[in-house]
């Protein structure tokens, strides 16, 4: 992958635009470069941000009221649903929402979903991993996948550190919890985050995560046979 | 009269039973006495048609009362026209008679058989109405005495005695019928409140054995800190002493909040103990996924005692995540506290697990079926 990623950025309030600008600048590696920030999804397409190798987008659910924010939650999962199918990475960024929206989001396509209060830790991470078409998936997101009924097979081994890493607990943590390597946590969390991929809606971007997760090992084509 | 709607109740059925006597007596006197008085003193009338026509009529007006009765819900409009009617025909039937004829004899069957005709159109009205029928009628036929020149002492005294006799015998349906249908509603109603009270006292029974196992509970922990604060054996400088009182503190919270009518009882109780850590100054940070499944209890209790535990003795900050899937619950707290005093598992389903590494004190209660 080119260093530094390009990421265009889909938010109309200037103090999350900020917050995000900042985070990017902060990187000491300078891995990641914000090439455009929108209210709109089109008018970000239109510009500079069309060649953006990832979308990073809010989810604008700032209401609280039911039916308008049921109304703009289906308008963006579409929006998303558009951007995947034309090939973009799509990182969803959200203040804080319910397991159903989280899994509609990752149902369409997006690569992950990260909660406002998880940027620091994780904002850099899962635009890079984005960009590689890598499997990421910060704690909140974790929660919503481990108690989808449609969820795919996991391990017990893989339950419980994903389980851990949900609970707040760092992977150096959870490594030490479980008697196993830092290396091997990451595994197991990546590989749920793969074999999330081959449920629900086929999508792009989905096929792209799965094809890169065998290509490196990380699951084989056994993991994702269909469940009788 | 007011007559329960309800036919399934005690005194709508005696009220009915009432209504279908009528209609039987009714019913028979049209059919086997009149229809025989007539036959029997066919000789005497001047021609049968009047008699026949006065019997048509009345069948008539007896089959509309009667159907206007036995349906539950007839209105009692209209009535005093059938009366006027029936009163009418009987008059008619009574003019008919030759005059030599007696008024009060056998031939002028229509003078006892109109009463109950009253009797069946009126029932459902106040009973002033029928007696008031009932004198018209009685009047009627009085005068037809005066007219014939009958007015003797003999026939007179004859007159009252079956006006009287015959009046009693027919403001007896109404009376009864409303009788027994006071009788039984107020045996209902008082069988309702007899039902009412046991209910009562079934629930404060029960609630009240719940109670006796709520303070159980916390004679075993509460009451042993309050004792020892009490009588200096605990002293309230020791840090490990307050950490034990925050936590009876919680527990007692929680404890309060069993009784809460909420629509997801354990989140709430959970809520109670982060609550007691927020007021502390404790930030407290939540993460849920799932919905928690119905538990006993004490499965709550259980499941709650460790987190609860935890955020007694966080110090400044604590997360709090609750994983629920229909075949197990797992709720975790991260906080900043060093445990002296290590929670444990006060349930064989429910297990729990801690690991202090530093400052941060991670603890899990967990409940899974699988």
């Amino acid at each position: 992958m080119v260093h530094p990623v390009t990421v265009a950025f889909v938010e109309d309030q200037p103090v999350a635009i900020e917050g995000v600008r900042s985070w990017i600048a902060a990187d000491p590696g300078k891995r990641l470069s914000l090439i455009a920030v929108s209210g709109s999804v089109s008018e970000v397409l239109s510009g500079p941000g069309g060649q953006a190798n990832v979308l990073l987008m809010d989810l604008q659910l700032a209401d609280d009221r039911v039916g308008l924010q049921q109304e703009e939650v289906s308008r963006r999962v579409a929006d998303i649903e558009a951007l995947v199918d034309a090939n973009r990475r799509v990182v969803v960024y959200s203040q804080h929402d319910s397991d159903e929206v989280i899994r509609a989001v990752l149902d369409a396509g997006a690569s992950a979903y990260l909660a406002k209060r998880e940027v620091a830790d994780h904002l850099i991470d899962a635009i890079l991993a984005a960009a590689e078409d890598r499997p990421y998936m910060p704690p909140e997101m974790t929660g919503a996948i481990l108690t989808d009924d449609k969820r795919p097979q996991l391990s017990d081994q893989e339950f419980m550190a994903c389980r851990l890493w949900f609970q707040g607990m760092k992977k150096a943590q959870v490594a030490r919890r479980m008697g196993i390597r830092e290396s091997t946590v990451r595994q197991y969390i990546a590989r749920v985050r793969a074999k999330y991929a081959k449920v629900g809606r086929p999508a792009g971007t989905k096929a792209d995560l799965l094809a890169r997760a065998i290509q490196d090992g990380l699951i084989n084509a056994a993991d994702i046979s269909p469940r009788s | 009269m007011n007559v329960p709607a309800d036919p399934t109740t005690a005194a709508t059925r005696y009220v009915q039973a009432a209504d279908r006597l009528v209609v039987v007596i009714v019913a028979t006197w049209h059919l086997i006495y009149d229809p025989v008085a007539i036959l029997l003193n066919a000789a005497l009338y001047r021609s049968l048609l009047p008699q026949l026509v006065a019997w048509s009529l009345l069948a008539i007006i007896g089959v509309i009362g009667s159907v206007q009765l036995l349906r539950t819900t007839g209105s009692t409009a209209g009535r005093w026209g059938l009366v006027a009617a029936a009163v009418l025909a009987g008059a008619f039937s009574t003019a008919a008679l030759p005059a030599a004829q007696p008024v009060l004899s056998y031939a002028n069957w229509s003078f006892g058989a109109v009463g109950w005709w009253c009797v069946l159109l009126l029932i459902r009205r106040p009973v002033v109405e029928l007696g008031i029928a009932l004198l018209a009628h009685d009047t009627i036929t009085l005068a037809a005495i005066v007219a014939t020149g009958q007015a003797d002492r003999v026939t007179l005294a004859r007159f009252v005695v079956v006006c009287f006799g015959t009046g009693v015998l027919q403001l007896l349906p109404p009376v009864i019928s409303r009788l027994l249908g006071g009788t039984a509603t107020m045996a209902e109603e008082s069988a309702q409140a007899e039902a009412r009270i046991r209910g009562r006292r079934q629930a404060s029974e029960a609630a009240r054995v719940a109670r006796v196992r709520r303070y159980q509970e916390l004679r075993r922990s509460v009451v042993p800190v309050l004792a020892g604060l009490a009588d200096r054996t605990l002293d309230p400088e020791d840090p490990t002493v307050r950490d034990r009182c925050r936590i009876e503190y919680a527990r007692l919270r929680r404890l309060f909040a069993e009784s809460d009518d909420v629509e997801d009882l354990f989140m709430h109780q959970l809520r109670a103990c982060a609550d007691l850590a927020e007021r502390r100054g404790v930030v407290v940070e939540w993460a849920t996924s799932g919905r928690v499944p119905e538990m006993p209890t004490r499965l709550h209790r259980a499941l709650t005692e460790a987190p609860m535990h935890a955020l007694a003795i966080a110090q400044s900050n604590a997360r709090v995540t609750v994983l629920a899937r229909p075949d197990e619950v797992a709720v975790g707290v991260i906080a900043d506290a060093s445990s002296s005093l290590p929670p444990v598992s006060i349930d064989p389903d429910v297990v729990v697990s801690n690991h202090q590494e530093g400052e941060q004190l991670w603890v899990e209660s967990r409940w899974c079926t699988r």
